[in-house]
């Protein structure tokens, strides 16, 4: 089973610069053995965030090109969004994350600060 | 005008977007295919996968199996496996090794024929012999209608016969009536003249078959009236134009206006037109030097040089142009990659070409860059994402000798699914390696 996962714009640098045994290694080890595929959308603070960094964008190119990543379709990031409600468990200051959890149906969320998962 | 050559505006080229007229193909028992393998076709299909897992072998079998769907021009000593540019060979080199027939089947959108399917066995002199024909037709309001099923049969104690099984009837005809023809070519003579066998006469029916009981005597005249009602003409079978994956020759005289032999309306204009559109030259002219020699003058950048002085990307795409130039709408064209000493920038318009045009491909290809513009095109609305897929041959882990076939379909946002882990697995190691990831 290939489990979506949404790798935060600020973490693509992490990917990047990791050592062998780094969680960022063992994350694009999980994604090439075909048990992960990454979510992201062309829509929004998350690829605006994306864009800024030239890294990030040349390795989400190798994802895309080899198929380890979903390109989350706009109106179901934009519903996604909507959707979010004011319930203050779900409050964030990253909506965009949110909604790409719901819109691309992610479960997993790899993040620089703490990798966690999620229930929604 | 032809569509593709206005597609400024996208939205008008979508609505002359037609489906492929060949829908599916399966394919038993040939070479690297053991067993029945299927595979649905779109308009533009990619076939793609490592060196020696049966893609040519595909394509051969699609231009072989449409030429006899087609009906048209059929001749029994014709091995339409064995033509330019496939060249499968004879029954021997076609069959899987071990086994003692094949068998092919396509899916049709329109025409005579909405299933076709041969069986072949092994003839005399290691030819191809049809051994069963199953046709499924369509009715008059192009829905799929009744089957007629034709078997060569031997007894062992009686002649060869041909087994009709059709909407309740069942009748034999013995070789001495058909002699040994092939069932295709026996169809495509009565459809082409627009005649019946025995001309529709059960007396004549009677005299030629020895001793009909009333049972074959009224199976025959029900499988007449199944034959006026449905092998009805004129019909529009597929047209399929194989172009193959090496180069216009690069001759400083031809002997004969190539242009002319290789286009059936000679339209230069149209030629050139498609040329500039590719950025391949901006006119195309043929010179004539003598009574039987010409000389082909591509004119790039405002000079005019001899085709043999330019760049070989304009003689590796002049066979498809001059085809494409002059194909009747609906035409199915099997493409050996197009990529070949082609430029990614070119390989971008061409798909784009491809794509606003109102024909079908089947395109063998090792590109990222067609795979990647197909997506570019149905991200910004240019396609339909159910115009286009992928076919991944695969060898088989525990066959080396066997392929297995994946379909691979696109979401509005080009998503594949429908790949297996193996599929692209070769690259994603490379990029890996090549951005400096530990491994």
């Amino acid at each position: 089973m290939c489990v979506r996962t949404i790798l935060d714009a600020s973490a693509f640098g992490h990917l990047c610069s990791g050592t062998k045994n780094s969680a960022g290694n063992q994350l694009l080890k999980w994604i090439h053995r075909g048990d992960g595929v990454i979510v992201y959308s062309t829509y929004g603070k998350y690829y605006e965030e994306l864009s800024k960094n030239r890294k990030a964008h040349e390795l989400l190119g190798s994802f895309v090109d080899n198929s380890k990543a979903i390109d989350v379709d706009r109106t179901d990031f934009r519903e996604a969004l909507n959707q979010i409600p004011s319930n203050p468990l779900r409050k964030s200051d990253d909506p965009h994350i949110l909604a790409l959890a719901r819109g691309g149906k992610a479960t997993i969320l790899f993040s620089v600060l703490s990798p966690f998962v999620w229930n929604d | 005008m032809v569509p593709w050559l206005a597609f400024q505006n996208p939205k008008v080229v979508q609505k002359a977007i037609m489906s492929c007229p060949i829908t599916d193909i399966s394919i038993t028992d040939i070479r690297t295919f053991s067993g029945i393998h299927r595979a649905k076709l779109s308009r533009i299909t990619l076939l793609v996968g490592k060196n020696r897992v049966g893609k040519s072998t595909f394509l051969g079998c699609l231009n072989a199996l449409g030429q006899m769907a087609a009906l048209h021009e059929l001749n029994d000593r014709t091995n339409f496996f064995n033509q330019k540019p496939f060249y499968m060979g004879s029954f021997e080199s076609i069959v899987r090794s071990g086994c003692e027939s094949f068998h092919v089947a396509l899916g049709l959108d329109k025409g005579l024929f909405h299933q076709f399917a041969i069986n072949f066995a092994k003839g005399s002199d290691a030819s191809l012999e049809e051994v069963k024909l199953e046709v499924q037709m369509y009715d008059r309001t192009s829905q799929p209608g009744p089957s007629l099923t034709i078997n060569r049969e031997i007894s062992e104690d009686g002649p060869e016969c041909w087994r009709f099984d059709g909407p309740k009837f069942q009748f034999c005809l013995n070789q001495t009536e058909f002699s040994d023809s092939q069932f295709t070519t026996w169809l495509s003579r009565y459809i082409a003249h627009g005649n019946l066998p025995f001309s529709g006469d059960p007396g004549k029916f009677k005299k030629r078959v020895n001793d009909p009981m009333v049972r074959e005597l009224a199976a025959f005249t029900k499988f007449v009236n199944f034959f006026r009602n449905y092998f009805r003409g004129p019909i529009s079978p597929p047209r399929i134009i194989p172009i193959p994956p090496h180069a216009f020759g690069r001759e400083r005289k031809y002997s004969y206006n190539s242009i002319k032999a290789l286009s059936s309306n000679d339209d230069l204009e149209m030629i050139n037109r498609i040329g500039r559109k590719l950025g391949l030259f901006e006119q195309l002219d043929v010179r004539k030097l003598s009574a039987d020699q010409f000389e082909i003058l591509v004119n790039v950048s405002g000079s005019s040089y001899n085709l043999a002085d330019v760049g070989n990307g304009v003689t590796r795409l002049l066979p498809f142009v001059i085809t494409l130039g002059s194909a009747p709408p609906g035409t199915v064209f099997l493409l050996q990659q197009p990529e070949v000493r082609i430029h990614p920038s070119t390989q971008a318009k061409l798909i784009k070409m491809m794509a606003e045009s109102d024909h079908a491909f089947v395109v063998e290809t090792h590109s990222d860059h067609v795979i990647r513009w197909l997506q570019i095109l149905i991200k910004e609305g240019v396609l339909e994402s159910s115009d286009v897929s992928i076919i991944y041959f695969e060898r088989v882990p525990e066959d080396k000798s066997a392929t297995r076939l994946h379909q691979i379909s696109f979401d509005r946002r080009a998503n594949l699914s429908g790949h297996p882990p193996s599929y692209r697995l070769f690259f994603s190691r490379e990029m890996d390696r090549l951005l400096g990831f530990a491994t």
